[in-house]
């Protein structure tokens, strides 16, 4: 640490807490989110155009055909019975879920590296981004 | 339509979005907006959530790369998340209540004006010289905020947060348009981190690319548990979406990117006209 608190400049100038490690576990988190997310919505996606390919998109455009998936019961019981319009609503989570988990993957690390602010500073971000899925989008439905 | 149509007609909106959005710098939500408001008629608050699904398919994509060539300042991305993410609260939160109250056309309006906006911005850019790197200041030295790439043409550039206080305001605003109507917001954020923090486009770029997948899940939280995010309209834009960006990032090398600009921006002016008309009410 410097006399200012923050930690002491990089020997190669580059970010002085994360190794590359933290970058490699940072890709592959991003990447197997979006992986998962993908494989998810397409198969989802696929069983309900197959189901019925020629019925009319109409009502799809104005309205949510999975507002009833809203609640957490609605949903476990949803994916419970493999219900396709639950596995595509937990394929947009996982897409959701990706940069949140993202954020919470910095925050153990740097809090393990020892690096308290910046640590403190993510772990705000992250309790904000749990607060809006969490609190705010239902408190305001 | 068929229902087999709207989705494949979704999906190639997607990967043409993803194509365009990744080679002009403007990102793909600019183009899956309008299309889906004017082509699809969807209504607003679900054009944004499925705006926010195409810039998170794409941020963890490309996001990824550069995360992996550690082009992605993480330091300086998660230190302005602070700014971001709160901004991006506020303006879903301020999206669905102007929904409640039935002011979805006064929303249209704001969003052709803000896709007219991202253009001179767009434009400028390009015109930039290379920023010239500067020592961080205060608050960048107490967090570190500080790094260096390996630049083929200029060696190890060494670079740190010059201004952080009017980049923390500029990612505020930021994130504010960016939840309030789905789209990536990347043109306000290199800008700030190219202008403020004083940061190398390339760095500036790859960061603000991490960023934006961050802002757009906080955005996307809110509208999703709302009940305005429609996953039927949403995943095939995002699959598409990610399809398109994977192939142009590909292709970029090969491409002069002020070609593609000067293509496509004319097609987002007007997409921006057609979106304001809709929200007056005329054809």
């Amino acid at each position: 640490m410097t006399p200012s608190g923050g930690p002491a400049p990089p020997a190669d100038g580059r970010d002085p807490g994360l190794p590359t490690a933290v970058y490699a576990r940072m890709t592959a988190v991003l990447r197997v989110g979006l992986g998962v997310a993908i494989v998810l919505m397409g198969a989802a996606l696929a069983v309900i155009v197959g189901r019925a390919p020629g019925e009319a998109s109409g009502a799809l455009a104005g309205a949510n055909p999975v507002s009833r998936l809203l609640g957490l019961a609605a949903f476990g019981r949803g994916l419970a019975s493999g219900d396709a319009e639950a596995y595509l609503e937990l394929g947009v989570l996982a897409l959701v879920a990706t940069p949140i988990l993202r954020v919470a993957t910095g925050t153990y690390y740097y809090l393990r590296l020892g690096e308290r602010r910046l640590g403190a500073l993510t772990a705000v971000v992250l309790g904000l981004l749990l607060f809006g899925v969490l609190v705010l989008g239902p408190l305001v439905r | 339509m068929e229902l087999l149509v709207f989705v494949l007609l979704l999906v190639l909106t997607g990967v043409a979005a993803g194509f365009v959005g990744s080679l002009s710098g403007l990102g793909g939500a600019v183009v899956v907006l309008p299309v889906l408001v004017v082509g699809f008629a969807v209504p607003f608050p679900y054009a944004a959530g499925a705006g926010f699904l195409a810039i998170l398919a794409t941020s963890s994509s490309s996001g990824a790369a550069y995360v992996r060539d550690r082009l992605s300042d993480l330091r300086i991305g998660m230190f302005l998340e602070i700014a971001t993410v709160p901004g991006a609260l506020l303006g879903a939160t301020a999206t669905v209540f102007l929904v409640h109250a039935d002011l979805d056309n006064a929303l249209l309006i704001a969003l052709g004006a803000v896709l007219l906006a991202l253009v001179p911005g767009t434009l400028a850019r390009a015109r930039l010289p290379p920023t010239d790197t500067a020592p961080p200041d205060r608050l960048g030295r107490a967090f570190g905020l500080r790094g260096s790439y390996e630049d083929p043409r200029r060696g190890r550039v060494v670079y740190g947060a010059a201004d952080t206080p009017p980049a923390l305001a500029v990612m505020f605003g930021a994130g504010v348009a960016a939840g309030m109507f789905g789209i990536g917001g990347g043109v306000f954020k290199v800008t700030a981190l190219e202008r403020y923090l004083r940061l190398p486009m390339k760095v500036a770029t790859a960061t603000s690319n991490f960023m934006i997948g961050v802002s757009a899940a906080a955005g996307a939280g809110v509208l999703l548990a709302a009940g305005y995010v429609n996953p039927v309209i949403g995943a095939p834009v995002a699959l598409g979406t990610a399809a398109g960006a994977f192939v142009g990032s590909r292709l970029l090398p090969s491409l002069r990117n002020r070609t593609v600009r000067w293509i496509f921006l004319p097609v987002v002016v007007v997409l921006a006209l057609e979106v304001i008309l809709r929200g007056l009410g005329l054809p």
